[in-house]
């Protein structure tokens, strides 16, 4: 008898399917978990599950009992919690505070028990890692610990199914060891677990059964007897009923040697070894999140990033475009080095990014299509007195036509416009200057498959002048597909350089998992 | 968009109209060529401020200008006693004037830019501070110097001209109007200023320099603040401490019942001259009706707050509809 | 919105463990943020206390206290706000409207003192239950909803006395002033809001109000109701606003609709010198305080250094600004 059953769910992000007819079932004392790619649904799912997203179909029930969905109390109360995968805490609150907020430990009239709840607190909390300053603001937590705080606001909580969203994601050895047990502790005494993780080492110590879903479907289900079949799982993840952008399945891609260049795509003579290099990197340092990152571009070349989210991809691409500071580190354009002072500096330079939240770092999505195309030439017009009208329309007219932008009319606000064709918005204003390294980072995030394939385009179109692009997807597939060669971050540092017979992905996946190449 | 530009510009027109409709039923003589004259002039004034704070408003942050009336002060008092000073033989006067004015209103503003993007203080506080330093600062210079800050005749006969009916002053209100607007709709400065506002990451990662726009922002704000000053010293007759504080709430309720957007990048100046000539019609309709300053504050307050709810709502809908 | 957490990291550090010397820190970090502010009150006093011989004696500690409480309760309203997320540009109308219902009241309808203290109390809470639904329940800015309803309730201030006068129940006037001993009963309506917000302090709803400050996101997703702390969040403050309402009026035992204005940019710079973050979540109720005596003591200090009274404006605005720059560098960035 399942304690939580979840039933045809599906949520849709305007053109986008996050997740397509899910179901899924938890049993009491049961460890489920939940694998997936970047962007295959989990997290939306999790949410679903703990009512903190609103499913546009599909039923939610706990021990048979009806659940209304999307609304986060009713689920607390009916005993699911969830330990998200960004931490929900109040920075200026002390930690104790934080592991009971919205579920304070109170006395008559609702006045605080303090000390019963620092008490509980620091019980909880050293059930996952020994030493607490209970008193610290969380704010100047580490991440890690901050995440310990988030799991033990679940824990608090007492529920009777408790959703864990990568909870190791920040977590070290000995931590890890902790929530393990914990979680058998808690299994052991009847409560369903949820337990989505990239580790493979994990959910293989600790599962009973693993669900993987697949661009939003359920796509297998497998128990874990102390033995997970990786390669299975893996086959799963990869979408063996995913066509690319050839038409070829991502199975027959696997099996070729060598990754296929996307040359009906992208027309640029490929680059080789004697090609000059446009951009070299060397010890790159910005805060806990790059460690040391080196790196060459050649012209005309397309570099992918590959890594799983948050291992500084993300902040590799920020720091080259000037718009996140480096600690350390060198980096020469051409040859000659550059000081990186601000974006501006840098698009002058060449270095343009496409960012990753296309909503809050790259579109007015009020203003129209237009204003958003021509941006960059606003700014660098030389007489701000007056609009280029003219080079203005047909800048937007040729991105439009060159990106097969749809848009009704180039006077429409952005935000009417699919993700897709947000994104190529984005893309398209960097259409009419010269440049030499284009970054971009996660372009394809929520985009669907014809305008992804539309995207890379684009980006062969920018490339074919001798500009070199950097591209950081989520998706090792596409990377896989599109770019010239892949370096892999782990953990702040490029772990692998991979071209040629080395791009497939075995080496990827191992290398992402911080493997070392085998 | 442009659907809601002109339905709010519609809506403050037929507004506009009811209050002349309305004025002249309750207050015959309300609508006659004299009396429409003065309104207008008095208009201009609120329109100029509109300007000032329409800028400040659109560089974002929660930009507002509350110091423009603690400005216009600064520039009234300033530019009448440069007139008064000056050798009388030349003509040099008004232009002196403005100069000393614009600079001062200049500095004012550019202090008010740095410590809004270098220290990170919220505008709201940064420019009230400004304004209690400025007023304090004039109070100190008019107790030391014995200027005589009576508004010269050039002043008062540029403030009091007409042009075929129509007062020089509200033509000045349309070319500085039609240059904001200009400058707004149809110039690459305008597109850096509103994609500052409205989203300053993107404008950054697209080569803005978004603390030199916002800077820019407030000291043409608080420049076209102070030039206002000099025009107001010509209508009212005198410079005096206080000749500005009237304007600062009426001014920001004239940019948002015409839409510039708290949150920035967002506006239309047209909408905000019209809801200039709505605000002093409805003042004067208010006045004549003999309801005195208390109604007056009150009815401000509701309609701001009604706007602000009608803005909310729509910016509401837009973005459930996204 | 706020920076995310992970953008605050300090340097990862090893977790001290429990002791002595951390739970100190605790408590001092915990109010560390007033210590810019506690630093200017001190100087501050040291200059008044140099000018004024006197200064310490029971006398004048009594008259700076009657002149300081509506300060200070003005000051700790804000703070509540502020705290809380967000900003109340209306407690200085609000002080004038309420003043003048203290005013006008008793010969308007021939109440007696209670009476008139309950029909002020009322409409103080009833414009707190206002802001709090524009802000809390439609979302509105606080800046300009609050600036908005500052002239309502400016207008309705003139209404009830277009020019100053009116008299306010005498006996609340005897009672400011007068001394129990050593003790001055002008004290009392501070004590009571600082041991109001103490007690809400241990209370889940003080814990809550700070924390939506902080982060609104987190407090929503843990389930709570963050638009009724709002909207409670101002009632509190409101509460502290009838407060300093009333000491005012029982010092000029009359009603000005204009009285209250200067108080709202004070209550800001207050709130800000003494620490509070503008972001919320972030300060205590002491700096606060400390915010608000040193803007007083500051007066003071104009005054007996014999800064000629056109000098004084100008010199407390420099004081404020100055303070504000101090302030803002190397604090938290505002997202």
């Amino acid at each position: 008898m399942p304690l939580l059953t979840a039933t045809g769910i599906t949520r849709r992000y305007g053109g986008v399917v996050a997740l397509d007819n899910v179901s899924i079932e938890v049993n009491a004392g049961e460890v489920l978990g939940l694998l997936g790619a970047n962007g295959s649904g989990k997290s939306t799912l999790s949410s679903i599950l703990a009512g903190d997203n609103r499913p546009d179909a599909g039923t939610l029930s706990l021990d048979s009992h009806r659940l209304p969905p999307g609304e986060p109390r009713a689920a607390r109360a009916a005993g699911i919690a969830i330990a998200h995968q960004h931490p929900g805490l109040a920075p200026d609150l002390p930690v104790w505070e934080n592991v009971f907020l919205g579920a304070e430990m109170c006395r008559r009239g609702r006045f605080l028990n303090r000390t019963a709840a620092r008490r509980r607190a620091a019980q909880l909390l050293s059930s996952l890692r020994a030493g607490w300053n209970l008193d610290l603001p969380a704010g100047q937590l580490s991440v890690a610990d901050q995440q310990l705080v988030e799991i033990a606001k679940a824990l608090a909580l007492e529920p009777r199914v408790l959703i864990f969203d990568e909870p190791t994601a920040a977590l070290a050895a000995a931590e890890v060891e902790s929530l393990m047990r914990v979680i058998r502790a808690l299994a052991a005494r009847g409560t369903a677990i949820v337990f989505i993780s990239h580790r493979m080492a994990e959910i293989q110590a600790l599962c009973d059964r693993v669900m993987v879903l697949c661009n939003g479907r359920h796509a297998g289900e497998i128990p874990v007897q102390g033995k997970l079949d990786e390669a299975r799982v893996l086959a799963w993840m990869g979408g063996a009923a995913d066509v690319d952008m050839h038409g070829e399945s991502a199975a027959a891609r696997r099996h070729s040697q060598h990754s296929p260049r996307m040359s009906a795509v992208i027309t640029a003579s490929a680059p080789n070894d004697i090609s000059p290099i446009a951009l070299s990197a060397r010890g790159l340092r910005a805060g806990a999140r790059l460690r040391g990152v080196e790196f060459e571009l050649r012209q005309g070349e397309i570099l992918g990033v590959a890594g799983l989210q948050g291992h500084g991809q993300e902040e590799l691409l920020d720091a080259l475009a000037g718009y996140r500071k480096l600690d350390d580190g060198e980096i020469t354009l051409d040859g000659a080095p550059i000081a990186v002072r601000s974006p501006r500096e840098m698009i002058d330079a060449g270095v343009c990014l496409v960012p990753n939240d296309r909503h809050r770092q790259g579109l007015w999505l009020d203003h129209s299509v237009e204003f958003n195309l021509a941006q960059v030439a606003a700014n660098f017009q030389r007489e701000p007195w007056r609009l280029r009208s003219a080079s203005i329309r047909q800048l937007v007219d040729f991105a439009v036509k060159r990106l097969r932008i749809k848009t009704s009319d180039a006077r429409q606000p952005v935000r009417a416009l699919s993700g897709g064709n947000q994104q190529k918005v984005v893309i398209g204003r960097w259409l009419d200057r010269r440049i030499k390294v284009l970054l971009l980072s996660d372009p394809t995030k929520g985009v669907d498959v014809i305008a992804r394939k539309e995207i890379y385009e684009a980006i062969g179109a920018l490339t074919e002048a001798g500009a070199a692009a950097i591209v950081y997807a989520s998706d090792t597939d596409e990377l896989l597909a599109v770019c010239d060669r892949l370096i892999v971050m782990y953990e702040g540092r490029v772990v692998a350089q991979l071209e040629g017979p080395d791009m497939n992905e075995a080496r990827v996946t191992s290398a992402l998992f911080g493997r070392s190449a085998a | 968009m442009s659907a809601t530009l002109t339905s709010r510009r519609m809506l403050l027109l037929v507004l506009v109209v009811l209050v002349m409709v309305g004025g002249q039923w309750a207050v015959p003589g309300f609508t006659n060529a004299d009396q429409l004259g003065n309104q207008l002039k008095i208009a201009t004034f609120l329109g100029l401020f509109g300007i000032s704070q329409t800028l400040a408003m659109m560089a974002g942050g929660q930009g507002l200008d509350l110091s423009v009336g603690a400005v216009a002060t600064l520039g009234g008092i300033i530019g009448a006693a440069v007139i008064n000073v000056a050798p009388a033989g030349l003509p040099v006067g008004l232009p002196l004037a403005l100069v000393a004015a614009a600079l001062c209103g200049a500095l004012v503003g550019v202090v008010n830019g740095c410590g809004i993007t270098v220290f990170k203080v919220p505008p709201l506080v940064m420019t009230l501070a400004m304004a209690s330093l400025v007023d304090g600062g004039l109070i100190v210079w008019s107790s030391l110097m014995h200027v005589n800050t009576a508004a010269s005749t050039t002043l008062v006969a540029l403030a009091g001209r007409s042009v075929a009916g129509v007062p020089s002053i509200a033509v000045l209100w349309l070319v500085a109007g039609t240059a904001v607007w200009w400058f707004l709709d149809r110039s690459a400065w305008g597109r850096r200023l509103m994609a500052t506002g409205a989203n300053p990451t993107a404008a950054l990662l697209t080569g803005a320099r978004v603390r030199a726009v916002r800077i820019a922002a407030y000291t043409a704000s608080a420049m076209i603040a102070a030039l206002t000053g000099v025009l107001l010293v010509g209508y009212v007759g005198q410079a005096f401490l206080g000749l500005g504080s009237g304007y600062v709430l009426t001014s920001v309720v004239v940019a948002v019942l015409g839409g510039v957007s708290l949150g920035g990048g967002r506006g239309d100046y047209i909408a905000v001259a019209i809801a200039a000539l709505f605000i002093t019609a409805l003042t004067s309709l208010l006045t004549a009706l003999q309801i005195g300053e208390a109604g007056r504050q009150c009815i401000f307050g509701a309609t701001l707050i009604v706007f602000l709810t009608m803005n909310g709502w729509s910016v509401g809908r837009r973005a459930m509809a996204a | 919105m706020k920076a995310g957490l992970t953008e605050r990291l300090q340097p990862a550090r090893e977790q001290p463990v429990h002791g002595l010397r951390q739970c100190i820190h605790a408590i001092t970090s915990r109010n560390s943020s007033a210590l810019p502010g506690v630093a200017m009150l001190l100087i501050v006093l040291a200059c008044n206390a140099f000018l004024q011989p006197d200064f310490f004696s029971a006398d004048s500690l009594s008259s700076n206290l009657q002149n300081a409480a509506p300060v200070i309760l003005v000051c700790m309203a804000q703070a509540v706000i502020v705290l809380l997320g967000e900003l109340d540009l209306s407690v200085g109308s609000g002080i004038s409207l309420i003043n003048c219902v203290l005013a006008a009241v008793p010969s308007l309808t021939g109440w007696g003192t209670a009476a008139t203290c309950v029909a002020a109390l009322v409409i103080a809470v009833a414009a707190g239950v206002c802001n709090g639904l524009l802000v809390g329940y439609l979302r509105q800015s606080a800046l300009i909803a609050t600036f908005a309803t500052g002239a309502i309730w400016f207008g309705g201030a003139l209404l009830l006395m277009p020019q100053p006068g009116g008299a306010v129940p005498e006996i609340l006037g005897e009672w400011f002033a007068m001394r129990v001993g050593v003790f001055p009963l002008a004290a009392i309506p501070v004590l009571a809001a600082c041991a109001l917000w103490a007690l809400l302090q241990r209370h889940r709803f003080g814990r809550r109000l700070i924390a939506t400050g902080s982060s609104a996101d987190a407090v929503f997703k843990s389930g709570v109701d963050t638009r009724l702390v709002k909207l409670l969040g101002y009632v509190l403050a409101w509460l502290f606003v009838f407060g300093a309402a009333l000491c005012i009026s029982a010092q000029t035992s009359s009603g000005d609709a204009r009285l209250g204005l200067p108080y709202t940019l004070n209550s800001v710079a207050a709130v800000v010198i003494g620490g509070i973050s503008l972001a919320g979540g972030r300060g205590s109720m002491l700096g606060a305080i400390c915010g608000a005596l040193v803007l007083v003591l500051i007066g003071n200090v104009v005054y007996f250094a014999g800064i000629p009274s056109n000098y004084q404006e100008v010199f407390k605005g420099a004081v404020i600004l100055l303070a504000l720059g101090c302030t803002f560098i190397g604090a938290r960035k505002p997202a």
